[in-house]
């Protein structure tokens, strides 16, 4: 393959041409209830072709490897016809990497057979119908995928790099006549199959917590104090901050560029965010993005002032910045894009009973649902969430889902926790164009925030 | 195709393929500026068994000879653990009439990267001609998809598919605020005309000029057909037979029931000509019908694949497709999913309801559709777009703004629903719809 490869970028009539291959094999594995939904094997093989000529993009995607020349040969066509009509994109020069990586896996989902697998998402499911008999169903969803994949450039750049990710969610579904709650926990890892196992606790948490959700009241609209719990304040991160981060979004345009100028004061002094694939052992870590650049920690945040930014290496080109190794595609049939990896608040200095304490009125939400946003607009709801009366956790509510704007809401952060965590795990992923599911993690410590929109009936 | 499929019928009692070969140029433009050209070809081949009672599944996007004996064992073995199959191989379609609706066009699949830029290229020119504050982002995209089913009880057929997208979206940025309007639309024919998203797209620029305030609490809101998405999640997923068989969808077991308004009615149907979601089989092989799901407010079924009908004691509808993911969608099982989601339309002008409100909302886009509790009905949405109205008049476009509801009871309390249904996203067909009273929850000010 490597004689291929480096053949057919001998000569493509392009300014740069890089090219992709990966071979994965992926297992899914669902239940509904007690019954198997879905268990399937998958081999996925196949390659792209990237071409850069006088500033046009062409791309092309394939299966069949073997024809590396001609699919070069159209990406650089393809590429001629997009840069008659422009011709100023560049590329932020990073070194060529020769490298070749392996997973160090505890214990590796390739060894362990589909039946085990499937007896592992059998108890989690038994689990969970026996908690209470309210629990109407159960979906438990378990994936794994290990590819291997080549990057090759026409600048002399060959990595090889395998990668393992391997997840599970168990949802617990509750019902009470017309009145149906559900939740799930999350599980996994890019460190092996061991990340997926012992769940059986939590699993049974989480049937007892959506059963106890039936007898929340939905929450009433309005604007509250809330403090999030660290998963949610992660999908907060993620939604509210880290899309605005991703650089391909402002660099055309100079208007957006003088928003999110570094040295802007974006947020309270006491905020600090990154992101990085570098942050070993997450679901976002790797070595090298999908263009062969090195991965990196990328300080976004420090004191409240924006002083960094997520890029590919044309983002940073165009803007006169460092590539961050943020350029990631879901598999061989996209291009890369810049994408998040691990994206966390870091640590502050307050307990979550002090931040309760002081507050009147006002909500704690605990594990996200999902979030999604909208340059500056993002929304996210809670899976879990109490009132807070005077001072103290008080009773359970339901339907929160909180929305903002990311220039208010980061300067309304009033309180930052000293416990900080990462969450890993689950089937799906971070969302952006047609690209989903893109393994990320999120993390923060808990956090508070002034004046945040709940919707209600 | 055949030969594959006799060679896993002799390692278990039924087999299916299904083959995929598709190829899609997308074009791009960012802020305006023309930046990607892309060809995306890709194969694959998903392999069924049924083996002493159980469903085996494997697949590959390897179609060559040498991988089909991996391709078989690996079906085969999961077999061993796979549920135990309540459904047979749909047989050979009857012959004589067919409803198979028009899919393909061939001056779609002739048009190259080439063309698409210059149908992009137009789009962005009636954008910024009209206001170049405007940064448009455009992509147009053709695809050609050709699809195989066959199976060991001689059933299933073969179809060739075309596509047309064009996607714009608008961005205006003054000071902190940041105002984005999106549309796309589609069509399996060329006569498609894809400027029309420019100048729905301008429209609603024009409308969302002002920025006006909203206050905290309940409201008359229109949602438009674009709107409309999060109570219509909310409907697909209560009409899906694998949710009702589980129990877990407010109209399990609630058919014949008058569940809401009377004015309502849904269908699904796969047999329009030319729409997105239109093909003559579903991916089972089981001949497309249109499907009756609410008629004036009373269920009268659910949409169901081949195993969950089987599971239910009911028949497939025609709504087998394989949905995991994107890209490699045909690594997922068959399982219950819509096509076109079809609303009827209602009696009333929507410029008369817009009339009838006194102190409302529209809304337009909402952002957060799929993160509510979608099993009980209920909504809490963003509105990506909307409008204020006051005294039967739009002031402004609203920011930082929530409505929230519950389907069901929402479409139960319905003031009016528009005489015209339109497609939305080119992926379901709507009226608009105006609910007396919802909560809406938004910033002060």
């Amino acid at each position: 393959m490597r004689n291929l490869i480096e053949d057919a970028l001998r000569s493509h009539g392009a300014d740069y041409v890089d090219i992709r291959i990966e071979d994965a094999a992926r297992t899914k594995i669902s239940l509904r209830g007690r019954s198997t939904d879905e268990l399937s094997v998958s081999r996925s093989t196949g390659g792209c072709v990237r071409a850069l000529a006088g500033g046009g993009w062409g791309f092309v995607s394939f299966n069949d490897t073997a024809n590396l020349k001609n699919h070069v040969a159209l990406a650089a066509s393809q590429a001629r016809l997009v840069a008659q009509a422009n011709g100023d994109s560049l590329l932020a020069p990073v070194e060529p990497v020769i490298d070749t990586i392996v997973p160090t896996l505890a214990v590796d989902p390739r060894s362990i057979s589909l039946c085990a697998k499937q007896a592992l998402l059998q108890e989690y499911s038994q689990i969970m119908l026996g908690a209470s008999p309210k629990i109407q169903t159960t979906i438990v969803r378990y994936r794994d995928t290990y590819s291997k994949k080549i990057f090759a450039s026409s600048e002399g750049a060959f990595i090889e790099q395998e990668q393992c990710d391997v997840g599970a969610s168990c949802t617990a579904i509750a019902r009470e006549g017309d009145n149906v709650q559900q939740m799930f926990i999350v599980a996994g890892g890019v460190d092996g199959y061991q990340s997926v196992q012992g769940q059986h606790d939590r699993a049974r948490e989480c049937a007892r917590r959506a059963a106890e959700n039936l007898d929340a009241a939905p929450v009433k609209a309005g604007q509250y104090t809330v403090v999030l719990d660290p998963a949610m304040a992660g999908t907060f991160v993620h939604e509210a901050f880290g899309h605005l981060s991703e650089s391909d979004f402002i660099y055309e345009n100079d208007t957006l560029r003088d928003i999110m100028v570094l040295g802007k004061q974006f947020g309270s002094p006491i905020l600090g965010i990154t992101d990085g694939a570098a942050a070993p052992g997450h679901r976002g870590s790797y070595r090298y993005d999908d263009e062969g650049t090195p991965a990196s920690l990328t300080p976004l945040i420090r004191e409240g002032v924006l002083v960094g930014r997520l890029h590919s290496r044309e983002t940073a080109g165009r803007m006169g910045e460092l590539p961050t190794g943020n350029a990631r595609a879901i598999s061989y049939r996209f291009r890369p894009i810049v994408r998040m990896t691990n994206t966390y608040i870091e640590n502050g200095s307050t307990t979550l009973e002090e931040m309760v304490s002081d507050i009147d009125e006002g909500i704690y939400a605990i594990d996200a649902y999902g979030g999604t946003t909208a340059m500056e607009m993002f929304t996210f709801s809670a899976m879990e969430a109490f009132m807070i009366r005077k001072g103290r956790i008080a009773e359970r509510v339901r339907n929160v889902v909180l929305t903002g704007n990311v220039f208010e809401t980061l300067m309304h952060i009033d309180a930052v926790g000293n416990d900080l965590h990462i969450s890993d795990g689950g089937t799906g992923g971070c969302g952006k164009g047609q690209q989903y599911p893109l393994p990320v993690s999120d993390g923060s410590p808990h956090i508070r925030i002034r004046n945040v929109v709940v919707g209600g009936h | 195709m055949r030969d594959l499929l006799d060679m896993a019928a002799r390692h278990a009692d039924a087999a299916e393929l299904y083959i995929v070969n598709s190829e899609v140029i997308p074009v791009t433009f960012e802020m305006n500026k023309l930046k990607h050209a892309e060809t995306r070809r890709m194969q694959g081949v998903a392999l069924r068994v049924i083996k002493s009672g159980r469903v085996g599944f494997s697949s590959s996007t390897d179609t060559g000879e040498s991988a089909a004996q991996e391709l078989i064992n690996a079906a085969v073995d999961s077999a061993d653990m796979g549920e135990p199959a309540k459904f047979d191989l749909p047989g050979p379609a009857p012959g004589g009439k067919s409803a198979a609706p028009l899919v393909y066009d061939d001056r779609i699949a002739g048009l190259d990267a080439d063309a698409l830029i210059r149908m992009g290229q137009e789009i962005v020119d009636i954008i910024i001609e009209c206001d170049p504050s405007i940064k448009c982002d455009v992509q147009l995209e053709r695809k050609v998809e050709d699809i195989a089913i066959a199976n060991s009880s001689l059933g299933g057929g073969n179809y060739r598919k075309t596509t047309l997208t064009a996607m714009a979206g608008a961005l205006l940025v003054e000071g902190n605020d940041i105002f984005e309007v999106f549309d796309m639309d589609g069509s399996c024919c060329s006569d498609f005309d894809h400027r029309s998203i420019a100048h729905e797209v301008l429209e609603r620029v024009r409308l969302g000029r002002r920025i006006a305030e909203v206050h905290t609490g309940r409201m008359p809101v229109l949602f438009t057909h674009r709107g409309i998405m999060p109570l219509l999640m909310a409907l697909q997923s209560a009409l899906s037979g694998k949710t009702a068989l589980e129990g877990a969808s407010p109209l399990a077991g609630r058919t014949g029931q008058q569940v809401i308004d009377p004015r309502v009615c849904i269908c699904d149907d796969p047999t329009v000509d030319w729409a997105l979601g239109s093909c003559p089989m579903d991916d089972e092989g089981v001949e497309s019908r249109r499907t009756p799901l609410i008629e004036a407010g009373i269920v009268k079924g659910f949409y169901y694949d081949l195993q969950t009908a089987g599971r239910a004691g009911a028949s497939s509808t025609g709504n087998g497709f394989r949905r995991a993911g994107a890209g490699d969608y045909f690594e997922g099982q068959p399982t219950s999913a819509m096509t076109n989601a079809m609303v009827a339309p209602g009696s009333e002008s929507l410029d008369d309801m817009i009339a009838s409100i006194d102190d409302g909302i529209i809304v337009d886009q909402v952002m957060g559709a799929g993160q509510g509790n979608i099993l009980t009905g209920d909504f809490s949405v963003n509105v990506h777009l909307g409008f204020k109205v006051e005294k039967g008049e739009i002031v402004g476009r609203v920011k930082d703004t929530m409505v929230a509801g519950n389907a069901m009871g929402a479409l139960s309390n319905i003031a009016a629903i528009s005489d015209c249904a339109k497609w939305a996203f080119g992926e379901y067909s709507s009226p608009a719809f105006l609910f007396r009273s919802l909560g809406v929850a938004a910033k002060r000010r």
